[in-house]
């Protein structure tokens, strides 16, 4: 689904990620672990282009995206990010961060398909073939309410309804992340990317929050993730990516990179980590 | 409450780029600029010591100096200016375009303002002014031909200003307002005019060195035997009001008048003759 | 001390000066509303101008734009800005512009170079986080300026705006030299017909007073009703 070829990042003299080369397919969980400074979070980053990569190109939906001349907006739309700080829009109640998107973007696609359409009768005057009419099928009123209906449910679905007219200041870490998570997935998007979604919670709220991504992973929704949840990595990833010094180490399935890790650097990380438990 | 707040701020901020371009086209009524604080100021707006009644069916614009009234009646946004007579003819000479009723609207004498607490300088000044009547009128014909535009190009004398020193005793400290001439008017570091070249006559005559304080008009009253400053020369009338704040010499000059200053494709004073005329045209102006 | 009374309350009360001063007032008040918006609406565009991440070549240039606008209208003082957008620019136009809609216009523009530095700031203190999560969910740069971050960055320079608001209700004491009769011009001209200005310009300065403390309760309470409805419960 996500094809990243020749990936460079530099910030100045720095070099954050050099030449990476892989693959996301559909349908695929990818864990990427490794230490800080490894370059994890700007590869996620890089996929959506919240980072500008170098150079290098990522092939989304048959596009390069990292091309500056490609309307990222619209790729956005079919990519979801979770981030470690939630980033809930602090000025929106918790129903209308999930409705914004949809709603803005809904009404954007109505109202330039009516203005297409104006033009297109307007030049339909002068034209002996006539052009067919863009379809509209719904309107203004309707994007709204679908929007609120499908907010309500995915509320629904974590247990948080009653929360729906609150504000981001008034809820818990865990709550928080939760509806960032179905705030990306009111976009229906065709992949996941989560920036170490648990990393800054409360010890007792990462169980729900790592609950609901497991969920995710089981309607087979396709999911990159920077983590250092080892067990959850190991649970729920088809591909485990060790990052280090800005390049893919090692990887491969949980089994083989937790039990049986070839790269040296991989060796020593997961020393540290286990020693830490 | 927020949305309450934003809506009130947009339709604010529409209201009022609407509003701008609104006020350009409005209904209203005539403008009379003038100078702060002169007697012109005080003929339209209406000034019940004097025996003004003002003109209220007239907006007043009052600017810090004529020059700038009249720039604006070039620019179209006042109507007439309401001016003294021979400062008048210096500016018409100077802004094409303008011209000159020259039917006066008041009687006036100008006079030198003097601090009220020195009275050995009043009659000392009463004195000169008395002695020398000829070499004042030969300075009103010396600057008869004075416009903006060869004022500041002046060839003639400059009259340098010494620097205030509060240890002198021997010091007479002027004010005036230099934008008035042919009466005072600056000439790059020094001044010149009629009222410029008497003070300097009347220091000379009491071995006094010549200080010029340059102000704004309705400031010199109020300035003197202050900071040392002793008289105010600068073409201005005596009138009851300003005689109980300061005390007045005899008259210098006694055929001074206000007069109207229009653009020159302007109808609305030809059939005008007398005083009574101009007074009936200006009391006559309704919404334009 | 008496004296001074008598002739002030004679040009003021008797003589019905009052009315020129409420006039006056009024004219301050609304010079002061009206260029507080339209500084508003200048300073928020400039700020937005100047956050805009510069990879084009269009921001390179908007942003050079702001920079000479700010620069002109920061480095010259008010009247000077006052006198040559009366005197110069607007009969070179050839425009015939109210004198208040000038001054409205003059004020305007140079509240809103200082508005956007406070406003630039205002934004950038808001979590960049904001902005990342809004353009992630496919929002455009602009969308997601103007429905998540400036909405935060206002209520973020409030009292600064404020400030501003001050400002301008003093800086516009200086429209009398476009002949404006606003309150200061109201009370010289009092001073003006008696002589006399001692009392004139003291009452002048308590009117001030009092209308600057009026506005800085009225900010005050506008920021508590903003922050209560932050704290929904």
């Amino acid at each position: 689904m996500i094809d990243i070829i020749n990936l460079n990042k530099k910030y100045g003299e720095l070099v954050v990620l050099k030449n990476i080369n892989e693959t996301v397919a559909e349908g695929e969980k990818v864990a990427i672990i490794g230490p800080s400074g490894s370059g994890k979070s700007t590869f996620l980053r890089c996929l959506n282009c919240m980072e500008d990569p170098t150079s290098g190109s990522i092939i989304f939906e048959g596009e390069d995206i990292a091309d500056m001349r490609v309307d990222i907006n619209l790729r956005r739309e079919h990519m979801g990010m979770v981030f470690q700080q939630f980033n809930l829009f602090n000025n929106k109640t918790v129903i209308d961060n999930i409705t914004l998107a949809p709603t803005h973007l809904g009404l954007k696609k109505f109202r330039q398909k009516k203005i297409k359409n104006f033009f297109i009768i307007c030049l339909n005057l002068f034209r002996k073939e006539k052009k067919n009419l863009l379809e509209i099928n719904t309107t203004p009123k309707r994007i709204r309410a679908e929007a609120k209906a499908n907010a309500m449910k995915l509320l629904a679905r974590i247990g948080l309804e009653e929360k729906a007219d609150k504000y981001p200041s008034t809820l818990s870490g865990g709550q928080k992340q939760r509806i960032a998570i179905i705030r990306a997935l009111a976009m229906n998007p065709k992949v996941m990317l989560f920036d170490e979604p648990t990393s800054a919670l409360d010890p007792e709220m990462v169980g729900e929050v790592l609950d609901l991504i497991r969920e995710l992973a089981k309607e087979g929704m396709t999911m990159v993730i920077v983590t250092h949840e080892m067990n959850f990595a190991r649970e729920v990833a088809d591909r485990v990516l060790f990052m280090s010094d800005g390049v893919i180490a090692e990887e491969g399935t949980p089994n083989e990179i937790f039990d049986n890790p070839k790269n040296l650097r991989t060796q020593q990380f997961l020393k540290n980590v286990l020693k830490a438990r | 409450m927020k949305k309450v707040v934003s809506m009130l701020l947009l339709t604010a901020m529409i209201i009022s780029s609407c509003f701008m371009f609104a006020s350009c086209s409005k209904d209203e009524k005539y403008t009379i600029g003038v100078q702060s604080g002169t007697t012109g100021w005080s003929f339209v707006t209406g000034d019940a010591d004097w025996g003004f009644t003002g003109f209220s069916n007239v907006t007043v614009s009052s600017f810090d100096t004529a020059a700038l009234a009249v720039s604006d009646l070039l620019a179209g946004n006042v109507d007439f200016v309401v001016v003294d007579d021979a400062v008048a003819k210096t500016l018409v000479a100077s802004n094409k375009g303008t011209k000159c009723i020259d039917i006066p609207l008041t009687t006036e004498s100008y006079g030198i303002s003097v601090d009220k607490s020195q009275s050995d300088l009043l009659a000392n000044i009463n004195t000169y002014l008395g002695e020398n009547k000829t070499a004042i009128d030969a300075l009103f014909t010396k600057y008869a031909d004075v416009s903006d535009d060869n004022a500041t190009t002046w060839a003639g004398e400059i009259i340098t200003s010494a620097t205030y020193d509060s240890s002198k005793t021997n010091q007479l400290v002027v004010a005036t307002n230099a934008a008035f001439a042919p009466f005072e008017f600056t000439v790059g570091n020094g001044y010149a005019g009629i009222d410029m070249e008497m003070a300097k006559l009347i220091a000379d005559s009491l071995d006094m060195e010549l200080v010029i304080v340059n102000m704004e008009f309705d400031a010199i009253t109020a300035s003197l035997g202050k900071n040392g400053v002793d008289i105010g020369i600068a073409a201005m009338t005596i009138n009851a009001v300003r005689s109980q704040v300061v005390n007045f010499s005899d008259p210098y000059y006694t055929e001074a008048y206000q007069v109207v200053i229009c653009k020159d494709t302007d109808t609305l004073f030809d059939s005008c003759k007398t005083t009574d005329d101009m007074l009936a045209v200006l009391s006559g102006l309704n919404i334009k | 001390m008496s004296r001074e009374w008598e002739l002030f309350y004679n040009k003021f009360i008797v003589y019905e000066g009052y009315k020129t001063t409420l006039n006056g007032l009024a004219l301050t008040a609304e010079i002061a509303v009206f260029g507080l918006f339209i500084g508003m609406l200048i300073g928020t565009l400039i700020a937005v101008v100047k956050v805009v991440p510069k990879y084009k070549l269009l921001p390179r240039i908007l942003s050079k734009i702001c920079d000479i606008y700010v620069g002109f209208f920061r480095g010259t003082p008010i009247v000077v800005q006052l006198l040559i957008g009366y005197f110069v620019l607007i009969p070179s136009i050839g425009l015939n512009l109210d004198k208040v809609a000038v001054a409205i216009l003059v004020f305007g523009m140079n509240s809103g170079a200082y508005v956007s530095e406070i406003m630039r700031s205002g934004i950038q203190a808001v979590d960049p986080g904001q902005l990342e999560a809004g353009r992630a969910v496919g929002l455009s740069f602009s969308a997601a300026m103007a429905k998540i971050v400036i909405p935060q960055a206002i209520k973020n320079i409030l009292p600064t705006m404020g400030n501003e608001f001050i400002s301008l209700i003093k800086e516009t004491s200086v429209v009398g030299y476009i002949a404006i009769v606003d309150l200061t011009k109201a009370f010289r001209q009092i001073g003006d017909s008696n002589y006399e200005y001692i009392i004139p310009y003291l009452v002048l300065a308590v009117v001030y007073l009092v209308i600057v403390m009026l506005i800085t309760q009225g900010v005050k309470i506008i920021e508590r009703g903003l922050k209560k409805s932050d704290r929904h419960n």
